[in-house]
């Protein structure tokens, strides 16, 4: 039997349905801007201590997406639960368990570093258990939290607004675009720190456009374009599936190249071993898949 | 919560909301120097009545001690320190922060959105005595300049205080109306600009023009006038009330509207 999102196009080996363990539900999501349609019927589940990619394009509906999630736009229609329960006018505690770095980040500029963590975890209501721990891992020294956060760089910024998004040790972190103007260190600390949380119990809802960076950390993906998901697919099915570029080369100077995707035994089975001297297998990036799954939805 | 809201409030707005404080001080002791002078000459003033209706409710009244030293309640631009003082820390959040982005941080933080309303309004209600003991504090200021200290009764310009606490309340609500509903800080700034511009100048055009008195009830600060109060000429009470009773419902109609934003 088909898959709901099989009927739809949507490549996928996950079958969609609302499981107990889902911390985050979105059914049948749209939100629409005037005639602009910026999500347009959005499926999709978060089951809890996942790690959970969200990719796509610029314009693809991810901050859209994302902002229904903390309940700062409210869909045209479809529904949005978190923790189990439906987003809007959530109740204190449920909203007080997720922590959330938006894609463009705004402080306050009159807060020094240390001030602007202290006001948010006031407002967060939990104690900020990992910012000492945060703060060191992403090399944010004590001077500079010292410091207006109108003084520091874009990266400094961006380190203060991921402190507050895990200091309260949150159980759902919803990330967009947060490794926007991290260096390659820091930007390797911040995803150690998103590959540890599900170790406590969290769960990642993490948006982005850097393949290779969600590829060394996520679960699962989500592509959405145009505002319709185009893929949902796990990590792992993913680098089964993906195609791989071969080249067969033979004693006579023959050079075969072949792609193939799936399973390798097939592919074994099939090749003429008959004086061959070397077989190349190049893995596609995780980017080739993804452009195949955009490709297809705009053939649609 | 509130108690870090009201903290962040004060931290930011309390210099320009503390520099606001000056104009009644500022009215009150030009009015001390020149009151001693106005009243010599009230007989020459009473001959221009569109002045006098403006500061004064007749002729004779204009350039009395109560009239003159109430200015410090009702100078115009104390009348816009009313409006301006709850404007500083509402246009700049919700509306300033919608525009920069800030509000998201704050309501994913979490901040309940009526509970943010409330704050602003309780952090400017906090601010409503401090405000009228400026204004107070200037008519005495005026009175001991101009050497009426004791010549005046204190406590009837107590009496003043209330009506201008309760304009205050009105302007806070129909500030915080202004700036949920507005994409930004320059457009809620110019909204409400235009409100209070427009108030001010209809309330006096009904003080100059005779016979469209009855425009200024179309105005809150139609029902103000501290000199009034001060003279005993009015049943201020209901007036305050009323002005309050409007603040508490713009504002919870504020809170309501913020809280059915389809967007924070």
């Amino acid at each position: 039997m088909r898959t709901g999102y099989e009927r739809k196009g949507i490549r996928t080996s996950v079958r969609y349905r609302s499981p107990v363990s889902a911390v985050i539900e979105i059914t049948d999501l749209t939100v629409r801007f005037g005639d602009v349609t910026a999500v347009a019927g959005l499926n999709l589940s978060v089951e809890s201590g996942e790690i959970f990619g969200f990719l796509g394009p610029n314009g693809a509906g991810k901050t859209t997406t994302i902002r229904t999630l903390v309940d700062l736009l409210r869909p045209t229609s479809g529904n949005v639960r978190v923790l189990g329960r439906d987003v809007r006018g959530g109740a204190a505690e449920q909203r007080a368990a997720i922590g959330f770095l938006p894609g463009d980040l705004a402080l306050f500029p009159g807060l020094t570093g240390r001030e602007t963590l202290a006001f948010f975890a006031r407002l967060q209501r939990r104690p900020p258990r990992s910012r000492e721990a945060v703060l060191d891992r992403l090399g944010l020294a004590d001077e500079a939290l010292g410091r207006k956060v109108s003084t520091y760089s874009t990266g400094m910024r961006q380190k203060i607004g991921i402190t507050i998004a895990f200091q309260h040790d949150p159980q759902l972190l919803i990330l967009d675009e947060p490794t926007s103007g991290l260096d390659p260190f820091v930007r390797e600390a911040f995803l150690g720190l998103v590959r540890e949380a599900p170790k406590r119990g969290a769960t990642v809802f993490l948006s982005s456009h850097v393949l290779a960076e969600v590829e060394s950390c996520a679960d699962r993906i989500a592509l959405v374009d145009g505002g319709e998901l185009r893929l949902l697919e796990s990590i792992d099915a993913m680098r089964r599936d993906r195609p791989r570029h071969v080249i067969l080369r033979y004693a006579d100077g023959r050079e075969e190249r072949r792609t193939h995707a799936g399973d390798p035994a097939a592919l074994l089975a099939t090749i003429d071993t008959t004086r061959l001297i070397d077989v190349e297998i190049r893995p596609a990036g995780l980017e080739d898949t993804v452009k195949a799954a955009l490709q297809h939805g705009s053939e649609r | 919560m509130r108690r870090a809201l009201l903290a962040f409030l004060w931290r930011r707005h309390r210099l320009s909301m503390g520099l606001c404080l000056f104009i009644p001080l500022l009215v009150g002791t030009g009015v001390g120097l020149m009151a001693p002078q106005l009243q010599q000459q009230r007989e020459a003033f009473a001959s221009l009545p569109f002045l006098a209706r403006f500061l004064g409710s007749n002729a004779a009244s204009a350039f009395s001690n109560v009239t003159l030293l109430s200015f410090p309640f009702r100078h115009p631009l104390v009348l816009l320190l009313y409006a301006v003082f709850p404007a500083i820390p509402i246009l700049a959040l919700p509306a300033g922060e919608r525009g920069r982005g800030g509000l998201d941080m704050l309501l994913a933080a979490p901040l309940d959105r009526r509970a943010l309303v409330h704050a602003l309004a309780l952090f400017v209600l906090l601010g409503i005595p401090i405000v009228i003991a400026f204004c107070f504090a200037g008519s005495m200021l005026a009175a001991l300049i101009a050497g009426e200290l004791e010549r005046i009764d204190v406590a009837r310009f107590a009496l003043a205080a209330p009506p201008a606490g309760a304009l205050i309340a009105t302007w806070t609500g129909a500030a915080l109306i202004v700036s949920v509903r507005a994409r930004n800080r320059a457009s809620a700034t110019l909204t409400y600009a235009a409100f209070v511009t427009t108030a001010f100048l209809i309330d006096s055009i009904a003080r100059i023009a005779t016979g469209v008195e009855w425009m200024a009830k179309f105005t809150p600060y139609g029902y103000y006038r501290p000199d009034h109060v001060i003279l005993g000429s009015t049943p201020w009470i209901a007036n305050a009330v009323g002005l309050a009773t409007v603040g508490v419902l713009l504002t919870l109609v504020a809170a309501e509207l913020q809280a059915r934003r389809t967007s924070a």
